[in-house]
């Protein structure tokens, strides 16, 4: 096949052009037929204006009906309505589907909240679950661990306060030897002796305590350094405290020795029980608190992250609400639009059902039928000059008053529409 | 500046979009074809997106042959970039020959013989010459 050939297309608009010429033809014709009918009228009715009122009307109303029931007339009138009403339809199906992306979108977030509302009911009972590596209760097990450390830091500076005061002042004498380990009034006897012996005894706890707080920071970090290192802070501590009861151990054996006893060394201080004590109550009391605020560090830090993740959670479920909103507002715009095209639709709706007037073909034939009137009256009907003029000066009257009564002098719209079938 | 582009055009890389996707692989050949087809016709990569995020409402015919002639031709070579013809991509070629209203019976000889013009990297002027 030639190519040229295969490319040929259907041509339906060729058809539609031999329906207007036919409908021309027509329309020719009719205007010619109103043309006779009113000068046939006028001469029946000998051009009488009262005569012409009643034809004109009669003309209005059978174009009316004659529009009403030329069907392929009115479906090219309403053509326009039709297409304006599909443009309208499919308007419509894009909002709909708009709305229920954005109804799908809103549900989505709705879920989302849901979760995170969820999340936030269960994070404390279950930190696991979010990647939180936290113990159940933190709160619980911070304060206890609270409550435990309070004591045991008073009871660390009471003691030590003590034993330095013991270690490194006291003299003794009959009275105290009871006292040796413990004095009651040590802190008031080393103000006594002068406030820099006080500040003194009063602060070394703080290094015993800070010493701790070293080793939980160390404990922290990870690799063989930080053992070490944590082990040589264990070590100076221990050296420090077994310092003080050595020297404890020795005022009390300086003290309690004849004359036959042998001089003071380690291995007598290693074989004294008082020795021993101050070890346990300092030292492996000193451990215990390490111990304690250890966990009580990381029970505030679980306590921190869930506080974390609340946090974010929150931020997040209001983002979601605002989005949400965003959304529902959306929605309801495009809601409306839905309506108001509907509304649209329906109103192009009663157009396309009911019928329409083509006023300006209407003019034209009113125009034919009155020329054929006035012609009629000038031409059939013998009248003095006079009595002619003034029949069609009131022939003119009833024309322009016919056409005042439609409202279809000077209108700038060429159709009437009635929106039903009246 | 933003060139304005009629329905037509629009309509027009509807269809090639849809043509990208006809084969359920959204090659990366085809959306460069595609952009290439855009850059031809002065219409920059962000106004492209906007035609195929914001599609127009009712699609339009070209009016003259030629140009009926010079988009299904477009939409061949969209079809062979890939170097090969699925039977997605071939049914909708015939499809839209018959959207653009050319006979029913010429239809699968139109698509055979515009997807034989790209196969042989015809230009689209060579391609109109063969119909005088």
């Amino acid at each position: 096949m030639e190519i040229k050939k295969l490319f040929a297309t259907r041509k339906p608009e060729q058809a539609d052009f031999v329906v207007s010429q036919d409908e021309e033809q027509d329309e020719q014709k009719v205007r010619v037929t109103y043309y006779q009918s009113g000068y046939g009228a006028a001469l029946k009715a000998m051009g009488n204006p009262l005569n012409f009122k009643a034809c004109l009307e009669n003309v209005y109303a059978s174009f009316e009906q004659q529009c009403r029931d030329q069907e392929i007339q009115q479906q090219k009138l309403k053509q326009p309505y039709i297409e304006e009403k599909n443009r309208k339809q499919s308007e419509l199906k894009i909002t709909e589907a708009a709305i229920s992306i954005f109804d799908e979108k809103r549900q989505q977030v709705t879920e989302k909240m849901n979760i995170a509302k969820h999340d936030l009911e269960n994070v404390k009972h279950q930190p696991e679950k979010y990647g939180l590596d936290s113990t159940k209760k933190p709160q619980a097990q911070f304060y206890i661990g609270l409550l435990l450390l309070v004591p045991i830091s008073i009871y660390l500076f009471v003691f030590y306060i003590s034993a330095t005061y013991s270690a490194f002042f006291k003299d003794f004498s009959n009275d105290s030897i009871s006292a040796a380990i413990f004095d009651a009034q040590a802190f008031n006897k080393a103000i006594q002796a002068g406030w820099l012996e006080g500040i003194l005894v009063l602060t070394i706890p703080s290094v015993f305590l800070g010493l701790g707080y070293i080793i939980h920071m160390v404990q922290k970090g990870k690799g063989i350094k930080n053992v070490l290192r944590l082990i040589a802070l264990f070590m100076v501590t221990f050296l420090f405290d077994g310092l003080l009861a050595y020297q404890i151990e020795k005022k009390i054996y300086e003290f309690n020795k004849t004359l036959d006893s042998s001089p003071y060394n380690l291995k007598i201080a290693l074989g004294e029980a008082e020795f021993w004590m101050i070890i346990f109550a300092g030292f492996v009391v000193y451990i215990i608190w390490g111990l304690v605020f250890d966990i009580t560090m990381k029970e505030h830090e679980n306590l921190d992250k869930i506080k974390g993740f609340i946090k974010t959670k929150l931020t997040e479920l209001q983002q979601l609400e605002v989005d949400k909103n965003e959304m529902t507002d959306e929605i309801n715009n495009l809601r409306k639009k839905s309506v108001e095209i509907t509304g649209k639709i329906s109103e192009l709706q009663t157009i396309i059902d009911g019928f329409i007037v083509n006023l300006k073909q209407y003019l034209l034939y009113h125009n034919q039928y009155k020329e054929g009137w006035f012609q009629a009256i000038t031409s059939e009907i013998a009248l003095a000059q006079v009595a002619q003029k003034k029949m069609l000066e009131e022939c003119e009257s009833v024309s322009n008053d016919h056409l005042q009564r439609l409202n279809l002098i000077n209108r700038d719209f060429q159709k009437i529409v009635y929106s039903n079938v009246s | 500046m933003e060139t304005t582009v009629n329905t037509e055009l629009k309509s027009h890389f509807l269809r090639l979009y849809q043509m990208a996707c006809a084969d359920e692989n959204f090659d990366i050949m085809e959306m460069k074809l595609l952009y290439r087809f855009a850059e031809e016709r002065g219409i920059d990569a962000q106004h492209l997106n906007n035609i195929l995020t914001n599609p127009v409402q009712k699609m339009e015919l070209p009016k003259s042959i030629e140009k009926r002639i010079e988009y299904l031709y477009d939409l061949a070579i969209m079809i062979w970039i890939d170097k090969e013809v699925t039977e997605d991509e071939y049914n909708l070629l015939k499809k839209y020959c018959r959207t653009f209203e050319f006979l029913s019976e010429n239809v699968a000889e139109i698509s055979e013989y515009l997807i034989d013009c790209a196969k042989k990297e015809k230009r689209l002027y060579e391609v109109l010459q063969s119909l005088n």
